[in-house]
């Protein structure tokens, strides 16, 4: 079922370009439109009767059995189209796929008997005789039996409008939604009834039923309220992504932390749906993404008030439901949690943030630094292309240049080494793709999943900078005192050209303010946050004292010096704080007189 | 027994100077301290443990403080992991 959303949802994804194109010429020259003019609204006849089925057709095709599949799929529709007067919007959902993944198959199937350079020949002869196949049933049977079924569909659906049954599809409508079936229910379902209801009337109200971003504006305001400061950041940004953006999924994991809130979804939907029956509300084309601001533009002439009542009161009845659901489980939560703290986050806490953490560690496997990430999310339109631009804008923060793009799961671009998705998607790109590392995350708008991602990347590149070769290893150094220790761990470093000669003096001023000896005879000197100008890379330089040097009183047998520019640091000091639980790998360090066996010692714990 | 999720704002993480600060307060304390990270508790008794942790800037971490002075305890662990430093060292 999924599957099918996902396929739908993609064919349509797709073509949003000329869906919206179909709108606007509706808003500027229908016969209610700011403009009216008989001659232009012609292109729209031509365009929803031929251009938008073929489209659609070659599309679902390509999908399947690639371009090829995709014309046979065009020129089956297209003589589809010709055979009734009724858009052909359904049918090419439905034939344009399955004409591709006949093509793909009976394609592969002589693939063997084809030989060898008339490969183009027999492609292109296979998509003509194909096409005029299909061509020919459709013209001939499908045609006709389709409009029938077409018709069948419009006049239940004008029933449930007429009987004012519209507010009750809120009870399927909105529970799916934020199963993240929203694609599913629209672009399977609501969005071609619309476009073949849009051609007759000039609008339709099945492009508000899902699209209205009322009831997910609504419970994003009451968690607004109801969040203690901290999380209204986060909050206020899936707002604004969700209410102007028009990505909805940013405000389902709200509800499914809280899944009393989906009667405020519930409410707030039927609400929406009420009005729009009431004062015959309705949008010329699908509004993709499902931004107030496209549903503005494509409200027919006459609708634009009503259209934002209807979202308004849908937003404001599902607010309130919101807020008397959070009450109620705020004190439910008081009563469980006997945790003072965690009393008032409460329910404010969307997701588990513990639980992206564990998806990293566990999954995170990459062999070299990674260069290329990519986002993929159900359409690989929406709330990945949000997701990629957010970690962007974290990565330059951070310097670390790596090409983020986004795409849809069907999609995996060959060439990406971290693929990061929503956890719905998790199990399955896991599964199809083994070779690559995998991110989940819960919710594409929390900023503490981005600093997860982050932090993953600095550590791989930190584990790939930090490079140990012999000329970093002192053995047998000796010093008076750790003055002169610090100076010869400082002056390698320069050397090696890790740091500027100014490095070693604020390694120095720093040991008089503080102690960087941190116990079991290791010492990890290293300069000021201040000093990290004099920085020139990342490294590090290990000095084996046998005899120990004297730091504020305690021996230091092994002194670590540091040169990074600030962050790296505590990767590298957590790497040691695990060698100081080694007390053996300490004492073979302590007298060793081998530049190997300090090397194979350190990087067997990851230095 | 006091949990408190919280963010590590210090600019360049939890380094050798905060986590030193950081096992200083634990140690005056009576309470004991633990973080949570996953399924993972990890009490915290010495300047290892904090540095094991990985404290990078802007992580979240939720600490776990039991004892007669927790809320003591856990407002110094906040001072020191969010506190802004002029003389970061």
């Amino acid at each position: 079922m999924r599957k099918i959303g996902r396929l739908y949802s993609s064919i349509i994804y797709q073509n949003v370009g000329v869906l919206i194109t179909l709108g606007l010429i509706r808003v500027l020259f229908g016969d209610y439109g700011l403009y009216p003019n008989k001659d232009l609204l012609s292109i729209y006849n031509d365009m929803i009767l031929y251009l938008v089925p073929v489209l659609l057709a070659y599309t679902g095709g390509r999908l399947f059995g690639n371009s090829r599949g995709g014309i046979a799929a065009a020129m089956t529709v297209f003589a589809l189209a010709l055979s009734s007067q009724a858009p052909m919007i359904i049918g090419a959902m439905l034939l344009g796929p399955l004409v591709g993944l006949i093509f793909a198959f009976a394609e592969k199937r002589l693939e063997k008997w084809i030989p060898p350079g008339f490969e183009l020949f027999f492609g292109n002869l296979l998509v003509a005789i194909f096409g005029l196949t299909f061509m020919m049933i459709s013209y001939k049977f499908l045609g006709g039996f389709l409009a029938s079924i077409i018709h069948h569909i419009l006049v239940i659906m004008e029933t449930i409008v007429a009987e004012g049954w519209l507010p009750m599809t809120a009870l399927i409508v909105e529970p799916l939604k934020v199963l993240f079936f929203n694609n599913v229910i629209n672009h399977g379902f609501l969005v071609p009834i619309g476009i073949q209801e849009a051609k007759e009337t000039g609008r339709s109200v099945f492009f508000l039923v899902e699209d209205n971003p009322g009831p997910g504006l609504g419970i994003l305001l009451a968690y607004l309220i109801h969040s203690p400061k901290t999380m209204r950041k986060n909050t206020y940004l899936s707002a604004i992504i969700h209410f102007f953006g028009g990505i909805h999924e940013v405000y389902f994991p709200y509800v499914l932390k809280n899944p009393l809130l989906i009667f405020a979804a519930i409410g707030g939907g039927m609400a929406g749906n009420y009005i729009f029956e009431l004062l015959n509300c309705g949008l010329v084309s699908v509004s993709s993404p499902a931004s107030i601001l496209f549903m503005i533009i494509l409200s027919p002439h006459g609708s634009l008030l009503n259209n934002v009542i209807g979202i308004f009161l849908s937003a404001l009845v599902s607010f309130l439901l919101a807020l008397c659901l959070l009450q109620l489980s705020k004190r439910r939560t008081v009563h469980i949690e006997n945790d003072k703290m965690l009393k008032s986050l409460g329910s404010a806490v969307p997701f588990s943030y513990a639980e992206s953490e564990e998806a990293i560690s566990e999954e995170a496997v990459p062999t070299r630094p990674i260069q290329t990430i990519v986002f993929a999310c159900e359409a690989g339109m929406g709330s990945s292309a949000l997701a990629a631009a957010m970690l962007r804008k974290h990565l330059k923060e951070h310097q670390l240049e790596i090409t983020v793009s986004h795409c849809s799961v069907n999609a995996i671009p060959a060439n990406a080494e971290l693929i990061i998705t929503h956890r719905q998607f998790y199990a399955m790109l896991k599964r199809d793709y083994a070779d690559k590392t995998v991110i989940k995350i819960n919710s594409f708008v929390d900023e503490r999943e981005y600093h997860t991602v982050i932090q993953f990347l600095l550590d791989q590149q930190t584990e790939d900078t930090v490079d140990l070769h012999p000329h970093q290893v002192l053995l047998n150094a000796k010093a008076k005192d750790k003055e002169e220790a610090i100076r010869q761990v400082g002056q390698r470093m320069v050397d090696l050209g890790f740091a500027q000669s100014s490095y070693i003096d604020e390694m120095l001023e720093r040991e008089k303010h503080f102690t960087t000896y941190i116990g079991k005879g290791l010492a990890v000197p290293h300069g000021m946050t201040e000093s990290r100008q004099a920085v020139n890379k990342l490294g590090i330089v290990v000095a084996v004292f046998p005899e120990g040097v004297s730091f504020d009183g305690h021996d230091v047998f092994i002194a670590i010096g540091i040169a990074s520019h600030g962050e790296e640091q505590v990767h590298l000091l957590s790497i040691i704080a695990q060698l100081l639980d080694e007390e053996e790998a300490l004492e073979t360090l302590k007298y060793a007189t081998d530049y190997q066996t300090v090397i194979q010692i350190l990087k067997k714990f990851g230095l | 027994m006091i949990r408190c999720e919280l963010e590590i704002t210090l600019p360049f993480g939890v380094h050798l100077e905060p986590a030193t600060e950081l096992i200083g307060y634990i140690k005056r304390s009576e309470s004991n301290v633990s973080v949570i990270i996953g399924d993972k508790e990890v009490s915290i008794t010495g300047i290892t443990d904090v540095l094991k942790l990985k404290l990078h800037s802007k992580k979240w971490v939720i600490f776990k403080v039991t004892g007669p002075d927790e809320d003591k305890v856990m407002q110094d662990i906040k001072r020191c992991i969010q506190k802004e430093r002029s003389q970061n060292r």
